[in-house]
Parts: structure tokens; C-alpha cells; sequence
């Protein structure tokens, strides 16, 4: 921690060196912060969209898996190995070209809306692949034992489910699980392929502009670092949360493997 | 799933079985037959086009290979740079709270190392590749094809930080007592690195190395915005401007999807058949890319 | 010939070693026994300099060790050691395990170092597992090749850190038979043990630790039968029944 802190203050000394010695314009970089934070926001409501959908997903899939029904079994692990072998990237941009495909000259759905949200929900499933492989080493985690004595005493599956299975899976969870939501956090960026607005959008955006209006090109340098350093204080911040709630819910006993 | 069983043992008993092989290539069967069907079907609603694909396979071969060439040598060196500055982060701390000499040097780069570790850990692959390229493009400007070396650099900065992670989780996990052991016969400390930690890491980090590989080529696939005319780039290439989305999308995925997965399959099949008894690895998750990245660090159970 | 005098250490704040000394003499089997957390272990780890002592001294032959002029790879291969949880190395065979040691320590050419850790695996009973892994071998095996892998850099002494306490029954008796056929033979021994039936039989001295420090020494006649101390006296009857 102390090492972090350090590292931290001394990056940005550099930085502020840098400056001084004119090669980090920081009055530019000042002035392109609100612009940066309004998407920084606007990832933030993306992100807020993305974990939960692709959870509900990792959910039913990685349950999927575990599942006695072969058929049920086969379904999720195709789900979960295709969306583990694609690039974010192409699912994000080919989603979004085929729903434009699909919609071009449809008079009920508007493409140009649609054909982001789509993306989005490319995303999500994208994030729902992992999540899935994540529940279901937490389900596996879980002891036959457990749900034995369960039954054992009378409760339903449901009750299991909720009071026995889930409690313990999620401790073991937690950490692959907060691991994933950083992640989510960073293919945001990828929507910006595609339009839709977020931090790096933003980014593209300044530095189109910057190189029209023929500016200073050392600037776009600015625009990246200062975007970056962002997304940085985004992944951190979202680690040290999920450290504390780790340490909170933490069960002698009952930790993961270290993975 | 495809059973097979072995010769069953004497009397019929019901469930007993000698040997069971799940056979997961049923499983990939199953799948493939699946989607074969699913594109005769599409073809003959007039969706995709089977002709097209057929025509164009051929465009994504080449971009296909400046994809793995690039994923390639940005691995290969980023390893080479990647291995002593996972020894930085693993002993760092050790030596500087042994207050050996060496901890003036030391100390300011177990900082940096960290620090180059963190950042890249903690921003997107994207961004990362935004600013390399940029600053690389301006700077080699006269380089035939400097946006794919731009592209490769930006790469190797990326793996870096991440195989970095894998070396010292991987240093690290080899037990005190194996370290104890090795100083009670006499070994000097880098011959129990040489010896002893190295040949029990290198077991350990197959498996996030190769995952690591994996992320690295799927990030690859960003490198199409920054115009390197790799397997996304040629994708895109069919599905915008030869306007066939959905058949691009099919090609795309299943060049992705015939690398990738056999890949991954050879390799956790490799790691248990070469397993050596007793130097297990818990199934470590993924490291991903264009964004993502667990430290990949599975720890070894010791004797 | 190895002397500990004045030997003191601290773990942050912690005083684990007290002001400690011990002696034993060539071919002495010297036995530590003691309640857990005494620092038998770290006394015996101070003997081969795998911690190093804050205060006092270690000889060996009269030459003091813990010095910064001594390189402590020598030390090592004057003193073998024996731990409780074995720590072979679990990538080489035990074959492999016993020759590593002389032919990257001792620099031996391969056949001079094969002959020789063949020899000492046959000393110990397991020439017939030269090539197991470690996770193929049972606990007793697997200690026996680590002695094995101790003596066969032909150290002066052997240090036994517990050797016993990962043990079945069944083992403990296959390890310790090793041991009484080591101590016959005149090897110079330090062992910290809870097998009293090994003490008596086998040690020259005993000592007793509690809290860091030697409350008593003695034959295991003398500190067996009459322990001076109170400590001592309640440990004994503990421990004997």
C-alpha cells in the first residue's frame, strides 16, 4: 500500500516535472478535464448497464453448466467457450454492422439507435462468458456435502439455492468476481469504435480535432495519458472497494484457492 | 457428451464401469454440426449468402497471419523483458528487508516495476494502443509499415506488464521449504533459482502463459483501428465495405474461434499429461485483454 | 565441535532466542526436546545459518561461522539439515534429489554423483525407488531420501528439524530406525524431536527449552529421571505419562 501511494505521488511529480519543462502541457490538460469527465460518466452509466446484465447471464450459464441436463450443459459451454474466444472488439463492431444490415429502411426500429445497444448487450454477454465460468467454479467450490445436509433437514432446492449454495459461493467469488467488473471497466473502451459515447470516445474525438485544426500534436499525448490515468483511478478505486468488502464478508476458512 | 467406456468388468452390474472417457470432442461436434445446419438454413432464407463466403475465405488468410505474426513477436520479447522484471517483483521486497546492499538499486526498481505493472494492468489495452501508436507513427515516420510496428510495440508494452504478473505469481508459489532445502545443501541463491524455483515455475505458468498468448491475439485485433490490416481489419473489410456483415461475421469468428480453441484445449490436455505428480495447478481464470487482466497466479499445493 | 554461545534473536519484537549456548562433540547425538514455540527450531536453524543469529556466536571446529567473512554455502556443506515437512524437491526423482546437491554443490561429474547417491539411497532402504517422484513416496520414504540427501555431501553433522512430526506410526518407526543406524555409525547428530523413546535410547545429551532459553541439560538418564526444574519436571510427566 505504502508502495502504491508512493509510486503514485511520484508519477505525478513526473508528471508535473514534465510540465514544467513544457513537454505536459498541464493548462491543456486542465482544460480538457470536464469534457474527459462527462465521459468518464457516461462510461460509468455503461459500465452500470454492462456488470448486471452480464451477470444475469454469467448467472443462468454458469448454472447452465453445472446442470444435469446434457443438453442444458452442452448449450452453456459452447455459449461460454465462443465468448471466450472472440476478440470484445469484433463482437462490439460486428453486432453493430449486422444490426444496421438487418434494420437499413425499417420503419418501426431505428437502426442508429438500436445498432449501439445491441453492441452493448454484445458486451454484456461478452463479460456474462467469464462471469459464468466464475459462478460456476463458486458453485463447484461448494461442497456435495453442504446441499445433502441441506436436504437432509428439509429445505427445498430453492432454499438451498439461496441459504446454503449462494452465501458460500460468493465469498469464494468475490475476488475473481471484482477481478471481472475492472475488466468491464476497460472494454468500455472498446465502444468507442462504434460511437457511442464514453471516456476514450471523447478521446478520439479531442484528437481529430487536435490534428484538423493542424494544433500542437504533442497535445494528443496529453489526451491519452490524462484518459488513461482516469480509467486508472476507475480500475483502483473499484479494487480497494472490493478489497474492503472482501475483508468484511470474510469467513475464516472459507477463502479461494489463490488464484 | 460422447461416453466411452472401457471393457466392463465380469457380470453386467449395471453402472459399473472400468474406464470412462468423456470425450469433449463430441462436444465439439455437436457444435460444429450445429452451426453448419444453422448456416444451410440461414442460406436458404436468404440471410447469408454460402457463395460469398465461399469467394472471400481466402481474403482473411493473410491478415490472419500479420495477426499472429505480430501477436508473436510482441510475446516473444515481451518475455524476454518480462522474466527479470518478474524476479524484481518477486524477491524485491526480500531484499530490501534483508537490507542487503543491492536494496539501493533494488528498492527504486521494484517501485518502477510495479508501477509500469499497475498502470498497464489498470488501463484498457485500447487506450494503450491509442497513445503507442501514435507516439510511435510520429516518431519512425519514414519506417515502412510503422503502423504495424507501432501496432507490435504497443503490444509488447502491454504483455509485458501482464507475463510480469504470471513470473513473479509463479516465482512466488514455489514453497519456502523447497528454498529452505536447497540453502541446507549448499546451493548458492541463484543456483536454487536456476535448479529449484525456475523448472517449478515454468511447469506452474504454462497454462496462464499460454492464456496470456491468447489475450495478447485477441487484443491483435484492435490493432485494425490504428490501420493494420490484421484479421479484424480484413473482417471489417468484408462486412462494411462489401456490405456482408452477417457471412464476414461467420468467416471472422471461425477464424478466431479454429485457432483459439484448439489452442487452449492442447494445452490444459499437455499440462496434464506432462504434469509431474505432486506439482499441481488450480484452474487459474483467465487473463483477457482489450481491457481485462486477473493476475494470473495460480498458487502450487505444496508437498 | 559445533558450539552455539550467547546466541540471541529476535523476530520484530518478539525474543525468541534468549542467551543460548549449547556444545556437541564429534559423534554426540544431542537431543532438543521442549513445549512448542521454545525456539528449538530457530536454535537449530542458527546451527547451518538458515537464520542468522542477531547476538552471539556459532563455531564450527572452533571457527566462528556467523561471520560475514564466512560464506554460509560452506557452512551448509559442513551441516546437513533434515525438515519436518521433507521439502524434496518435487520435480526431480530421488534419485535426482540426492545427486543435485553434488554435482551443483560439489561440482562432481554425473556417474562419480549417481554412484554415490545410489549408495546413500541403499544406506536409507530405497534404492528400489531411485526413481519415484516425491509424490509418489509415502512420508517415511520420502525422509529417508531426504536424509539420504543430506549425507550424501558427507557433512560433518546432521541437524533433524522435527524429522518425525509428519508422521504415521508406521513411518515414524521406518525414519527413526534410519536415525539409530546413523548415531551408530558415529555420525555427530543435533535433533529437536517429541520421540522421548528416541532420546532415551539414543542421545548423549538432552536439553531442555522453554521460552527461549535451556533451562536444563543432561543425560537422558539424569534429565528423564529427575528433572530439576519445575518446567522440566511438568514437561516430563506430560510427555512420559
Amino acid at each position: 500500500m505504502g508502495i502504491a501511494a508512493g509510486a503514485a505521488v511520484a508519477a505525478i511529480l513526473v508528471v508535473l516535472d514534465l510540465g514544467l519543462y513544457g513537454l505536459f502541457d498541464v493548462d491543456y490538460a486542465l482544460r480538457i478535464l470536464p469534457a474527459l469527465s462527462r465521459g468518464l460518466t457516461a462510461t460509468l452509466g455503461l459500465v452500470v448497464i454492462v456488470i448486471p446484465l452480464g451477470f444475469l447471464l454469467g448467472f443462468a450459464f454458469g448454472w447452465g453448466r453445472t446442470s444435469h441436463n446434457g443438453v442444458l450443459r452442452w448449450f452453456s459451454t459452447s455459449y461460454v467457450e465462443f465468448f471466450r474466444s472472440m476478440p470484445p472488439i469484433v463482437l462490439i463492431v460486428f453486432t453493430y454492422l449486422i444490426t444496421l444490415a438487418l434494420l437499413a429502411g425499417n420503419e418501426r426500429f431505428d437502426a442508429t439507435e438500436l445498432a449501439p445497444a445491441v453492441s452493448i448487450v454484445a458486451l454484456a454477454a461478452h463479460s456474462g462468458a467469464y462471469q459464468a465460468e466464475i459462478v460456476r467454479a463458486g458453485i463447484l467450490s461448494v461442497p456435495e456435502s453442504q446441499r445433502e445436509a441441506a436436504e437432509a433437514i428439509g429445505m427445498t432446492r430453492e432454499q438451498i439455492m439461496y441459504n446454503v449454495t449462494l452465501p458460500q459461493m460468493f465469498r469464494v467469488s468475490l475476488p475473481a468476481l471484482g477481478n471481472e467488473f475492472a475488466s468491464v471497466i476497460k472494454d468500455t473502451s472498446l465502444l468507442a469504435t462504434v460511437s457511442i459515447l464514453e471516456l476514450t470516445f471523447i478521446g478520439v474525438n479531442l484528437v481529430s480535432t487536435l490534428i484538423q485544426r493542424g494544433g500542437n500534436p504533442d497535445l494528443v499525448f496529453v489526451v491519452w495519458i490524462e484518459i488513461a490515468a482516469l480509467y486508472f483511478v476507475l480500475t483502483f478505486a473499484v479494487s480497494r472497494i472490493l478489497h474492503t468488502v472482501e475483508r468484511r464478508y470474510r469467513v475464516p476458512g472459507l477463502e479461494a484457492p489463490q488464484l | 457428451m460422447i461416453l466411452i467406456r472401457g471393457a466392463p468388468s465380469a457380470g453386467r452390474a449395471g453402472r459399473r464401469r472400468d474406464a470412462t472417457i468423456v470425450r469433449s470432442t463430441g462436444n465439439l461436434t455437436a457444435t460444429l454440426v450445429f452451426i453448419i445446419v444453422l448456416l444451410v438454413v440461414l442460406d436458404r432464407l436468404g440471410a447469408v449468402s454460402i457463395p460469398f463466403m465461399v469467394q472471400w475465405w481466402p481474403f482473411l488468410v493473410t491478415p490472419a497471419a500479420t495477426a499472429l505474426g505480430a501477436t508473436t513477436i510482441a510475446f516473444v520479447v515481451g518475455f524476454v523483458i518480462a522474466v527479470p522484471l518478474g524476479l524484481v517483483r518477486a524477491y524485491g521486497p526480500d531484499v530490501v528487508r534483508r537490507k542487503a546492499p543491492a536494496s539501493v538499486v533494488v528498492a527504486p526498481l521494484y517501485g518502477l516495476t510495479t508501477g509500469y505493472v499497475e498502470a498497464i494492468r489498470g488501463t484498457p489495452a485500447f487506450v494503450q494502443i491509442l497513445l503507442i501508436s501514435a507516439a510511435a507513427t510520429r516518431a519512425f515516420t519514414g519506417l515502412p509499415n510503422v503502423e504495424l510496428w507501432a501496432g507490435v510495440l504497443a503490444l509488447t508494452v502491454n504483455t509485458i506488464g501482464y507475463q510480469a504478473e504470471v513470473f513473479r505469481a509463479g516465482f512466488q508459489s514455489v514453497g519456502q521449504g523447497q528454498v529452505d532445502a536447497a540453502k541446507s545443501i549448499g546451493m548458492r541463491p541463484t543456483q536454487i533459482f536456476v535448479y529449484i524455483t525456475l523448472p517449478q515455475s515454468l511447469r506452474i505458468i504454462l497454462l496462464p502463459l499460454t492464456n496470456e498468448w491468447i489475450g495478447l491475439f485477441k487484443a491483435s485485433a484492435l490493432l485494425w483501428y490504428v490501420a493494420v490490416r490484421e484479421l479484424m481489419w480484413a473482417g471489417n473489410y468484408l462486412g462494411y465495405t462489401q456490405v456482408h456483415p452477417i457471412e464476414a461475421f461467420f468467416l471472422v469468428a471461425f477464424f478466431y474461434l479454429l485457432i483459439i480453441i484448439p489452442l487452449s484445449r492442447g494445452v490444459s490436455y499437455l499440462e496434464r499429461k506432462k504434469r509431474i505428480p505432486g506439482l499441481g495447478v488450480p484452474e487459474p481464470t483467465r487473463p483477457r485483454r482489450a481491457g481485462p487482466r486477473p493476475a494470473a497466479s495460480p498458487a502450487a499445493p505444496g508437498p | 565441535m559445533i558450539a552455539a554461545k550467547g546466541v540471541h534473536k529476535w523476530f520484530g519484537t518478539l525474543h525468541v532466542l534468549k542467551g543460548v549456548d549449547l556444545t556437541v562433540e564429534k559423534g554426540d547425538v544431542l537431543v532438543i526436546v521442549g513445549p512448542s514455540g521454545s525456539g528449538k527450531s530457530t536454535l537449530l536453524r542458527c546451527l547451518n545459518l538458515l537464520v542468522i543469529p542477531d547476538e552471539g556466536d556459532i563455531l564450527i571446529d572452533g571457527v566462528k561461522v556467523n561471520d560475514p567473512k564466512v560464506r554460509p554455502e560452506w557452512v551448509r556443506q559442513q551441516v546437513g539439515m533434515v525438515f519436518q515437512s521433507f521439502n524434496l524437491f518435487t520435480h526431480l526423482t530421488a534419485l535426482e534429489n540426492v545427486v543435485i546437491g553434488l554435482r551443483k554443490v560439489k561440482r562432481m561429474p554425473r556417474a562419480d554423483a549417481e554412484r554415490i547417491a545410489l549408495r546413500e539411497l541403499e544406506r536409507v532402504g530405497l534404492a528400489d525407488k531411485a526413481e519415484a517422484y516425491p509424490a509418489q513416496l509415502s512420508g517415511g520414504q520420502q525422509q529417508r531420501v531426504a536424509i539420504a540427501r543430506a549425507l550424501a555431501l558427507n557433512p560433518k553433522a546432521v541437524l533433524f528439524d522435527e524429522p518425525t512430526s509428519a508422521l504415521d506410526p508406521e513411518s515414524i518407526r521406518e525414519v527413526l530406525g534410519v536415525m539409530m543406524k546413523l548415531a551408530d555409525e558415529g555420525m555427530t547428530m543435533v535433533v529437536v524431536t517429541h520421540e522421548m523413546g528416541f532420546a532415551k535410547t539414543v542421545a548423549d545429551e538432552v536439553l531442555f527449552m522453554a521460552d527461549g532459553q535451556i533451562l536444563e541439560r543432561g543425560t537422558p538418564g539424569e534429565l528423564f529421571a529427575h528433572p530439576r526444574t519445575d518446567r522440566a519436571r511438568a514437561f516430563v510427566s506430560q510427555v512420559l505419562g
